[in-house]
C-alpha cells in the first residue's frame, strides 16, 4: 500500500512549509508560532515513526530486566509479597512478548516489496508460457486475494473520504484482527 | 535476508541502478522496450533526466511574471505590461497563474487581455507536452468552446519548467451551491443543470470526434494507422513504460492486467481527436447563461478511438447516482445508456459495447499507473506544488483497483 504514514506527512509538511505559513499573515504572532510548532511537531513525528517499535521494545526490555533484578533481591512482609506475586506472570509474559518481537518493521516492508514482486514475475511468465490450467488456477487465486488485500487497502484509507462505497468497507481493525488470531 | 527494492532495477548488462538516479542506457532501453508517439517519448525521457538533476522549490509570481514578460516580448510588436498577477487554484497537475496583459497600440490605445499561464512543476502527476497542448486547443478554437492559446514555451526556455499561456476562460466547475472532491471529482448537478449542461456535454464530445483534423497542425501528434491496433499498443506501451519508470511496489492484479489489455487490443475503426480526461470538472460553464464556456485540460489528448473518451466520461468516478438512487449518471448528467444513444445520435458514429469494456479497464489501469506509481514518485521525490493532492489521487486508484478486479472476473 503505497499511502503511508510517512509518505502522508512528508506531503503535509511540504504543504506547510512551502504554502501554508508563508500565507500566514505575519501580524498574527500567535498563528505564524504556533504553524511553525505544528512543523517541528510533524518533523519530529517523521524521525520518530520508524524507530517508534524498537523504542517500545528497548523501553519493554528495560522494564523487564528492572521487574527481573527487583525479584530476585526484594523481600518483605505480605505487602512485597503480593506486589511480587503481580509482577511475576507480567515478567513472564512479557519476555515472551519480546522474544516474539524480533522482526523489524522494515524487514516486514521489505517482504512485503519482494513478495510483490517476485509474484508479478510469476503472473508474468505464467500468462507467457504456463498451461491453460495454469494460467485460470491461477487466476482465480490472483482475483481472490486482490479482493482480499483490496478490501483491507480500501479499509485503511477510508478516513480520508474518497471512496465511493465507504459504507460497505469495515472496520480496519476487524480486517487485522482476524489475521493477528 | 533476500529481498527486493523496487526502487532498484536490474540495469544493463546485470548492473544495479536505482530509479531515483535513471542512468541514459536505462532510459534508452525503456524506449527500445516500449515505443509510443515520439513527442511522448521524449517528455518521459526529460521527466527521468530531470528526475536527477531538478527538484522542485516554490516559484514566485515575480519569476512567473519575468518569464511571461520574456516569451511575450519575442511574439508581441508593441508595448505592453503584466497586471494582476494572482494564483490560480484547480488542476492537480499544473502551477497556474491569471493575469492581465495591457496591450498599448502605436496610436495611444490600450487594451487588457486577461490571461492564464499554465507551468508544469518539477514533476507532474501526469508528464504531458505543453506542445500538444498548446496544438490541440489552436485546432479545436471553433469546434468546441476551448480558452484561446496565446504563447508556448515547450523546453522551458523561458521559464523554470515548461508552460504555455492562454485566454482565462470565464465561468464556474461547478454549481456554486454543490460539492466536489480534489480535482473537481464528483461533482453534483441538480435539476436545473443537468438538460441544458447534459445536452452540450454530448454534443460536444461528438463534435470533437467526428473534427477532421488532417493537416498541418497536429505536428506533435504520431497519427496511428486505421483498421489496426498500432495507436492501441502506442497506448499501453506509453502506460506500461510509466508504470515501469515510476512504481516502487509491484500490484501482481496489474501485472495481469496489463497482459490482457495487449492481449486484447481492439483495432481503431474511425481516428478521433480525443480529449484525454473528459469529464465533469473539465469544463467551465455559466450559471446563467447554462452554457459550456471551455473545456480545459487537453494535456492528455490525442488521436485514438473515441471509445476511450466515451468509456472514460462514463467512469463510476465521475458520476453519481440519481436522486432516487435507482441509476447512475454520466458525470452527474444522464444514465449510461442513454448517454451512448445521444452520442450515436450526435455524431453518427457507432457505440460499441465490447470496446466500451476494453477501454473501461484501459482508463482504470491508465489511472492506476497515474495514482500508484507517479503520484507516488512525484511526492516521495517532494517534485511538484501540492504533493499533500496528489496522496489524494493515490487513494482515489484503490476503489478504482477493485472496480478493475470486478470488470476483468466478469469480462475474463
Amino acid at each position: 500500500m503505497e499511502l503511508r504514514p510517512e509518505l502522508q506527512l512528508k506531503a503535509a509538511i511540504k504543504a506547510l512549509k512551502d504554502t501554508i505559513i508563508p500565507a500566514v499573515d505575519s501580524r498574527h504572532g500567535v498563528a505564524v508560532e504556533q504553524a511553525n510548532l505544528v512543523l517541528h511537531s510533524l518533523e519530529m513525528v517523521v524521525e520518530n515513526l520508524p524507530r517508534q517499535y524498537g523504542y517500545d521494545r528497548h523501553e519493554l526490555d528495560s522494564w523487564v530486566s528492572l521487574a527481573s533484578e527487583l525479584i530476585a533481591v526484594v523481600e518483605g512482609g505480605e505487602l512485597t509479597g503480593q506486589a511480587v506475586a503481580a509482577l511475576e506472570p507480567l515478567l513472564q509474559h512479557h519476555r515472551d512478548t519480546l522474544a516474539r518481537a524480533r522482526a523489524e518493521p522494515a524487514e516486514l516492508h521489505q517482504g512485503i516489496l519482494a513478495m510483490r514482486e517476485t509474484i508479478s514475475a510469476l503472473v508474468t511468465a505464467v500468462l507467457d508460457d504456463g498451461s491453460n490450467e495454469a494460467q485460470v488456477k491461477m487466476q482465480h487465486y490472483l482475483f481472490s486475494s486482490a479482493k482480499q488485500q483490496l478490501l483491507r487497502e480500501r479499509s485503511w484509507l477510508a478516513p480520508m473520504g474518497l471512496d465511493p462505497e465507504l459504507s460497505s468497507l469495515p472496520p480496519i481493525e476487524s480486517l487485522l484482527d482476524a489475521v493477528k488470531t | 535476508m533476500l529481498s527486493v527494492n523496487k526502487n532498484n532495477f536490474q540495469g544493463i548488462g546485470g548492473e544495479a541502478a536505482n530509479k531515483d538516479f535513471p542512468s541514459q542506457a536505462w532510459i534508452e532501453s525503456l524506449c527500445e522496450k516500449y515505443p509510443c508517439e515520439k513527442e511522448l517519448e521524449k517528455i518521459l525521457n526529460r521527466k527521468l533526466r530531470r528526475r536527477v538533476s531538478v527538484n522542485f522549490s516554490p516559484v514566485s509570481l515575480e519569476t512567473l511574471c519575468d518569464g511571461v514578460g520574456k516569451l511575450l516580448a519575442v511574439q508581441l510588436n508593441e508595448p505592453f505590461e503584466i497586471k494582476n498577477p494572482r494564483w490560480l487554484s484547480g488542476g492537480a497537475s499544473k502551477m497556474q497563474m491569471a493575469f492581465d496583459l495591457e496591450r498599448r497600440s502605436p496610436q495611444g490605445g490600450a487594451t487588457l487581455v486577461p490571461l492564464v499561464l499554465r507551468m508544469e512543476p518539477a514533476a507532474s502527476i501526469v508528464e504531458t507536452s505543453r506542445l500538444r497542448e498548446f496544438q490541440l486547443l489552436a485546432e479545436m478554437k471553433g469546434v468546441v468552446p476551448v480558452p484561446e492559446v496565446f504563447a508556448v514555451d515547450p523546453d522551458g526556455d523561458f521559464f523554470p519548467y515548461p508552460a504555455l499561456i492562454c485566454g482565462f476562460a470565464k465561468g464556474v466547475t461547478k454549481p456554486s451551491d454543490a460539492e466536489s472532491r480534489v480535482s473537481g471529482i464528483g461533482v453534483t448537478f441538480g435539476n436545473q443543470f443537468r438538460d441544458a449542461l447534459g445536452r452540450q456535454f454530448v454534443e460536444h464530445l461528438a463534435k470533437i470526434h467526428t473534427y477532421d483534423w488532417r493537416g498541418e497542425n497536429l505536428g506533435a501528434f504520431d497519427i496511428p494507422r486505421i483498421n489496426s491496433n498500432q495507436g492501441v499498443e502506442w497506448k499501453i506501451n506509453l502506460w506500461q513504460r510509466v508504470w515501469e519508470e515510476d512504481a516502487r511496489e509491484e500490484i501482481p492484479l496489474l501485472t495481469f492486467v496489463a497482459h490482457w489489455l495487449r492481449k486484447n487490443m481492439p483495432p481503431i475503426d474511425h481516428v478521433s481527436i480525443l480529449h484525454g480526461d473528459y469529464r465533469s470538472g473539465n469544463f467551465l460553464f455559466d450559471e446563467e447563461s447554462l452554457e459550456i464556456t471551455a473545456w480545459l485540460d487537453w494535456e492528455g489528448g490525442h488521436l485514438g478511438d473515441r471509445h476511450d473518451d466515451l468509456a472514460y466520461a462514463a467512469y463510476s468516478s465521475w458520476g453519481c447516482r440519481s436522486e432516487d438512487g435507482k441509476s447512475f449518471l454520466v458525470c452527474g448528467f444522464m444514465p449510461e445508456a442513454e448517454f451512448y444513444e445521444r452520442y450515436e445520435k450526435a455524431s453518427g458514429l457507432s457505440v460499441d459495447k465490447k470496446r466500451l469494456d476494453y477501454y473501461r479497464i484501459f482508463n482504470g489501469y491508465k489511472m492506476c499507473c497515474i495514482g500508484l506509481a507517479t503520484a507516488y514518485r512525484a511526492v516521495a521525490g517532494g517534485k511538484t506544488h501540492q504533493d499533500i493532492a496528489l496522496t489524494h489521487a493515490t487513494a482515489v486508484c484503490y476503489p478504482i483497483l477493485d472496480d478493475l478486479r470486478k470488470t476483468l472476473e466478469a469480462i475474463v
